[in-house]
């Protein structure tokens, strides 16, 4: 197994998430490459992104070994797809042993499809919802007082 | 009124980024300074590199000082250029100084000498015969920094928010690795280790290492100051000449392709367009002037080629290293030198020129334009040339890029050719001349003197500055800030 | 058995019908509205509609403890993610998925999936294998292709024509299984002789195919 590098990071998708996370990442001095299948959605990417943009098929071995997942110490799966989400988290982490591997999910039901998988979840529906509660408590405060 | 107040704002930023590559400049001319420690006799001049050296480190850190608390600022669009050409200037005229505190120039020869370091040309106004070492050291060292670019050198050292947009204005083509700062420190470890290895060669061949150590940087960084009047022709040595070669070659070679060949990638090394252009031009270019040319001057056919092959090396790698003096050779092979320093070397590398890849793109593309004639009309073929990345497939916006480039490119070299003719000298030696300048050469047919009139050198000058920072940047730069101004004045 | 299928247009349509006629109970998923009208209409099997990825779709289709599932959907990620949920949340005994992309396949093992098909793999060498050589009347490749069978024509013209099986020379990795003889069937033996328009029916790894093609046409390109 070839050695994995924490500063190396390997995002598939480069829909709003995918590119912000490639952009702030690469502002941070990471190494990143940012996978999509369409090479209009690298124009997403901040004017300042230094990493590379490969245009590719994120769920074909391939693609992702031209995007040196080998050596890839995290791999966000971000496209804007579950399934697809799904497919890519589990390559890396069940093939390539990436160690750290982060997938966005819509849809919660799904969630069972990553257990026995060290695949760390974004649910943005959560995320949203734990924000409406912290939002509404505001209020709540506000009109109180 | 606020949109005034936002341009005024954006500028701080700018101020502060040329702040950070000033400071970064004086630490680059103190570096002559060790050269003291071998020939300590030339301590009196050590107060002529201190003294701007302060001066830029105080500035630099009072610029620098407008980047506080302006983490969140943003860069407008296209101030990018005017950082860079800003620093540029810096660079130049700092560089300068020495020059002139020590008297041993006057301002206009001084920034020409200065300019023809930071861009590689080569061309030179001092006497390298009665030059102390301090300076000769100096004008390598410029020429050094100024092969891989002063931006590329603030970025290897701190990774800014905005390096990717300098990186480009700066001229910079490709990406090695999915990372700005690594990147850059590879580009400058690649270089430091050709540089080191080729005073070794020198070395290993005799030559003595004070001036083995200024042919390697002025032949890798496609520079071509030499300590010696008469050049690398100095040493008549044919272990010299053919390291010289081997040296200018590396240095005219894109980055990314070395990374290939260091990396044993060969294959795909020699599949790129570009290298096979340049090989291709040198193997029909030089064999056809030695015998049309060459040999009856020289006497013999083995002496043309030798000669021919290191001159032409020299020219299209835009060094402008010379063994011989071109004033005996015919106008074939002078018209060959010159359209060889027309066609310039490759891009990401430390030459300059037109850019082989440039050409190599334009016959391509004329050469697709003539096929299309012969191919039914709603045929799909995509256009593709290799790179050190790979295929790279080629969109029409890229071939108008390189037309227009190309245009402006001779419209300045004709307009640079207009300005030595109106001078009195002979159409020849304006067109090599010039040629020499904007493609930052640094061959000269005796035109380029110390007393050349200013005119003529001031026309250089601006040669050579857009030469190397391929024209647009300036043109972005100087319509950027006109605009600004007139915005904030209204 | 029970068995479900998800997704696919002509292939759910072809294969519902062949499993309907053999007894099997089918369930059919698949997201398009109209079309499931047409399969509920054709085909005397529950039809559920809407996306097969997701689980209450496949709780919908009650597929709890089915025996089989195929996953025929156009898009892989949508194949593994179907199968995966078949047998982890649903228990279903045996989940079979097509894949679009052939290195696909290796994924899905790796996976867990171990039953997968790359019809793109198998149609383009059947496809490039019948339009090289015209004797060449069929070709199944094995395994992800670690062993073919081929159905060869033998011409008159053939350097094999009148000989014996015993005298051909055929590679020893390679078997003639079967000999088609108008509407007979022969087992070959070492005396068997191959005569014109005989068709041979031969399973061989891939490496030597091309081998057995020149040794039976007598060439290997058209």
């Amino acid at each position: 197994m070839k050695n994995h590098d924490a500063s190396y990071v390997l995002v598939a998708g480069c829909g709003r998430l995918g590119a912000n996370i490639a952009s702030v990442l690469s502002a941070q001095g990471k190494d990143v490459v940012v996978l999509d299948v369409a090479s209009t959605a690298f124009r997403k990417l901040s004017p300042d992104y230094g990493g590379f943009s490969i245009e590719g098929d994120a769920t074909d071995l391939a693609t992702l070994e031209r995007a040196g997942i080998e050596k890839a110490g995290i791999v966000v799966a971000a496209t804007n797809d579950d399934n697809t989400n799904v497919m890519i988290a589990q390559i890396a982490s069940k093939i390539f042993a990436v160690p750290k591997v982060i997938s966005r999910l819509y849809d919660t039901e799904k969630e069972i499809v990553y257990q026995d998988y060290p695949i760390r979840l974004i649910y943005p529906s959560r995320l949203s919802i734990s924000e409406f509660e912290k939002l509404m408590a505001c209020a709540e405060t506000a009109v109180l007082k | 009124m606020n949109v005034n107040k936002r341009i005024v704002e954006s500028y701080r930023i700018v101020f502060g980024y040329i702040g950070v590559i000033v400071m970064i400049l004086a630490g680059i001319l103190l570096l002559p300074l060790l050269v003291l420690l071998v020939y300590p006799e030339e301590m009196e001049y050590a107060i002529h590199f201190v003294v701007p050296a302060a001066t830029a480190l105080i500035s630099g850190l009072l610029l620098s000082l407008f980047l506080r608390g302006q983490s969140d600022g943003r860069l407008t669009q296209r101030q990018d250029a005017i950082i860079v050409l800003a620093v540029w200037i810096a660079a130049v005229v700092l560089s300068a100084a020495p020059f002139m505190l020590s008297k041993q120039l006057n301002f206009t020869q001084a920034i020409f000498e200065a300019v023809s370091g930071w861009t590689t040309t080569g061309l030179s106004v001092v006497d390298v015969a009665v030059t102390p070492k301090v300076f000769l050291m100096h004008r390598s060292i410029m020429q050094f920094f100024g092969g891989v670019g002063i931006v590329l050198v603030m970025l290897s050292a701190l990774s800014g928010t905005y390096g990717m947009r300098l990186y480009c204005a700066e001229g910079h083509a490709d990406k090695l690795l999915p990372n700005l700062a690594k990147s850059a420190r590879l580009i400058l470890s690649i270089y430091a280790g050709y540089v080191l290895s080729g005073t070794l060669l020198y070395v290993a061949f005799d030559m003595p290492l004070f001036d083995a150590i200024n042919h390697s940087i002025a032949a890798l960084s496609t520079g071509g100051f030499s300590t010696k009047t008469d050049s690398i022709g100095a040493y008549k040595s044919l272990p010299i000449e053919l390291t010289t070669i081997i040296l200018m070659l590396l240095g005219t070679t894109n980055f990314a392709a070395h990374l290939l060949l260091l990396r044993g990638n060969i294959k795909k090394f020699f599949l790129i367009g570009e290298i096979r252009f340049m090989l291709i031009l040198l193997a029909f270019s030089i064999p056809l002037v030695a015998f049309v040319g060459l040999n009856d001057l020289y006497g013999n056919a083995s002496q043309g080629i030798r000669i021919a092959a290191f001159e032409f090396v020299s020219a299209l790698t835009t060094t402008g290293f010379s063994t011989v003096s071109y004033s005996d050779w015919p106008p074939f092979a002078i018209f060959v030198m010159i359209l060889l320093m027309l066609v310039g070397g490759g891009t990401g590398s430390t030459a300059g020129g037109l850019k082989q890849n440039r050409i190599y793109l334009m016959g391509k593309a004329f050469y697709w334009n003539l096929t299309k004639n012969f191919q039914p009309e709603h045929v799909v073929r995509e256009r593709y040339i290799y790179r050190p990345e790979g295929r790279v497939y080629i969109e029409d916006k890229q071939l108008t890029e390189t037309f227009n480039f190309a245009f402006l490119y001779m419209v300045l070299y004709f307009a640079g050719v207009a300005i030595l003719l109106s001078h009195g000298y002979p159409l020849q030696d304006s067109l090599f001349e010039y040629a020499s300048a904007i493609g930052t050469v640094g061959l000269s047919v005796g035109l380029t003197t110390a007393d050349a009139p200013p005119l003529v050198l001031w026309a250089e000058i601006i040669g050579m500055f857009v030469g190397r920072l391929e024209i647009y940047v300036i043109f972005v730069a100087v319509i950027k800030l006109y605009k600004d101004a007139k915005h904030v004045l209204e | 058995m029970n068995i479900v299928l998800v997704g696919g247009r002509r292939r759910v349509d072809f294969l519902a019908k062949s499993l309907l006629a053999k007894g099997h109970r089918i369930t059919i998923v698949h997201d398009d509205e109209s079309f499931c009208k047409f399969l509920s209409r054709t085909h005397d099997a529950t039809v559920v509609c809407g996306d097969g990825s997701k689980p209450y779709i496949l709780t919908d289709a009650n597929i709890e403890g089915a025996d089989v599932l195929i996953a025929l959907t156009p898009k892989d990620a949508d194949n593994l993610v179907i199968c995966e949920l078949a047998k982890k949340v649903y228990s279903v005994k045996r989940a079979f998925s097509t894949v679009s992309n052939p290195r696909s396949v290796e994924v899905f093992k790796k996976l867990g999936i171990n039953t997968v098909i790359s019809a793109t793999h198998i149609v383009a060498e059947i496809i490039e294998q019948m339009a090289a050589i015209n004797e060449i009347a069929n070709f199944i490749p094995l395994e992800q292709g670690q062993i073919v069978l081929m159905e060869i024509m033998v011409r008159a013209n053939s350097p094999i024509c009148g000989k014996s099986i015993a005298d051909i020379g055929i590679p020893e990795q390679a078997i003639i299984g079967c000999i088609l003889r108008g509407a007979n069937t022969i087992i070959p033996r070492g005396k068997t002789t191959v005569t014109a328009e005989d068709k041979l029916i031969i399973l061989s790894p891939p490496q030597i195919q091309q081998e057995i093609i020149k040794l039976v046409v007598g060439r290997t390109d058209i």
